[in-house]
């Protein structure tokens, strides 16, 4: 369901209504999209709530050129970034103590849930894929997260990381390089 | 090796078929109740806006103070500095010719 035009003026205007109608609408898109990439529900669940606060906050900005879904895309993607951000420097602490450990590999956090919508026989790699991808410069953990968990087309994640489509083809591609890359070393020290 | 390949593939595409997450009961409510939609009518003041103002009062007052200062140093040293830059008298010596 997409909210057109009169919505929007509704919503603008602070109608309690469109508010709800809007939060029925695109709900599950936002939680689904913050869970794609924090994995842990309770945060998903605390990201969409300010992913819905910024949203009404910022709707008289919005300037109607991208779609109302897109933009949604937008503001739940630069949240969960941020939000993966806060906990990547709240753990630097633990990175400069492993800087001086005397095993150098790329290790993965291994996250100890995983999304939900996940095939049953697919749990356990989807898990070692989702610490993979949090390995990811954002750009490309945008890119491949918005592709892969949201099932968005490459013009859409285009239009939500605001860059060409030719642009998210070479994030795509690095992105599954990278990929391969630290889940070949995963494996090599699962081994050992 | 051909073994490590078929499982990093097969990790690649563990994600094929993902569903949607349901969103969880409740979160809408706590959502809307947390959210609550302002409309466009922003407050005039707001903290930012305050803050903007009063960085911009300062920068303004503090600037007329030194120009003051300035403006009040040159008044006193202006007569003197140019008369030294060009080698001026400022004293009266002129001696009126006497004819004796």
């Amino acid at each position: 369901m997409k909210i057109g035009q009169p919505d929007i003026a509704a919503l603008r205007a602070g109608d309690q209504q469109a508010s709800r109608a809007l939060v029925t609408a695109y709900g599950q898109q936002v939680y689904n999209t913050c869970l794609g990439f924090v994995q842990q529900a309770q945060d998903a669940e605390d990201l969409t709530q300010e992913v819905f606060a910024e949203v009404f906050e910022r709707l008289a900005d919005f300037r109607e050129e991208a779609s109302l879904s897109t933009w949604m895309y937008r503001i739940a993607v630069n949240a969960s970034l941020g939000f993966l951000r806060k906990k990547k420097a709240k753990k630097r602490f633990a990175f400069m103590s492993s800087l001086f450990d005397s095993n150098k590999g790329e290790t993965l956090d291994i996250p100890d849930a995983v999304h939900p919508g996940v095939l049953a026989e697919n749990r356990e790699r989807a898990q070692v894929l989702f610490a993979a991808i949090a390995k990811l410069p954002e750009q490309q953990q945008a890119a491949f997260t918005l592709h892969k968990v949201e099932g968005l087309p490459y013009q859409e994640v285009a239009d939500v990381l605001e860059t060409s489509l030719s642009a998210v083809e070479s994030l795509m591609h690095r992105a599954h390089k990278n990929l391969r890359k630290l889940l070949r070393d995963y494996y090599e020290q699962d081994k050992d | 090796m051909k073994a490590e390949e078929d499982r990093i593939e097969k990790t690649l595409h563990s994600l094929d078929g993902i569903q949607r997450a349901a969103m969880p009961e409740g979160l809408s409510d706590k959502t809307l109740s947390q959210a609550r939609p302002q409309g466009t009518s922003r407050p005039l003041l707001s903290l930012p806006r305050l803050a903007v103002a009063a960085s911009v009062l300062l920068c303004i007052l503090n600037g007329a103070l030194l120009a003051s200062e300035w403006s009040a140093a040159s008044d006193e040293q202006g007569v003197d500095t140019f008369a030294a830059t060009y080698n001026f008298e400022t004293e009266d010596t002129y001696e009126p010719f006497s004819a004796e």
